[in-house]
């Protein structure tokens, strides 16, 4: 799936879409990937002279290709963070790393659903969690 | 050995950082407890890890108060 594919799922739009692709194994594991350009608006000022990307961004990031695992569900709906669990950031992502996330649905009930990620780059893995949402309605455009 | 309600009580006190005295069938797990609905699925989930059962959705949308918990269990441990 690339990012114009995405996009017919996930509501999220530049400069906040952050998974240029994903596929889902026979598993259910959603694999995706981010490149970080150096261009990205959170690295203005984070830090000068030495661009990391943040740690919450990172978090979004996973949190964007979790939500991917329940892509039919997505349509017509809004995903909300409703938990961050167990996070741990073991390794920084800069400029030119593509990040790759392993994401995994744990729980799925009604609404909410719970899944476990790990970002990496190269291999390497920077960061750990669970992450949990809620899929509400998208009444965008129905005012 | 610890009966199945005290399990569940054990379980529901943990779950919510909450002291066992507090767990009473009467208590609402929302307004009493301080729950959250995500705080809710967590339990449920636990719940159905520990007495090894599957509940159904609309069985658990109906949970309220703590005696809604044991009572759901109870139907579950009875059909295993």
């Amino acid at each position: 799936m690339n990012r114009d594919e995405i996009k017919q799922y996930l509501p999220h739009r530049e400069p906040m879409l952050l998974v240029d692709e994903m596929t889902l194994d026979e598993n259910h594991v959603a694999h995706s990937k981010y490149h970080v350009t150096g261009e990205e608006f959170f690295l203005q000022g984070h830090f000068p002279g030495e661009p990391v990307v943040p740690g919450v961004i990172l978090c979004e990031i996973m949190a964007q290709s979790c939500a991917l695992l329940m892509k039919d569900d997505l349509i017509g709906k809004l995903t909300f963070y409703t938990g961050i669990d167990k996070v741990r950031f073991k390794n920084s992502v800069k400029p030119g790393d593509t990040v790759e996330v392993e994401a995994t649905l744990t729980y799925h009930m009604r609404n909410i659903y719970i899944c476990s990620a790990v970002l990496s780059v190269g291999g390497k893995m920077c960061v750990k969690g669970e992450l949990s949402f809620a899929l509400l309605p998208d009444t965008r455009n129905k005012q | 050995m610890a009966s199945i309600q005290d399990k569940a009580q054990a379980l529901i006190a943990s779950k919510l950082k909450v002291s066992e005295k507090e767990i009473a069938p009467e208590k609402h797990l929302f307004n009493d407890l301080g729950a959250d609905s995500l705080d809710v699925v967590e339990l449920i989930m636990i719940l159905e890890r520990e007495f090894n059962v599957k509940f159904s959705e609309e069985e658990t949308a109906n949970i309220k108060t703590v005696g809604d918990v044991y009572a759901l269990i109870e139907i579950y441990t009875k059909k295993s």
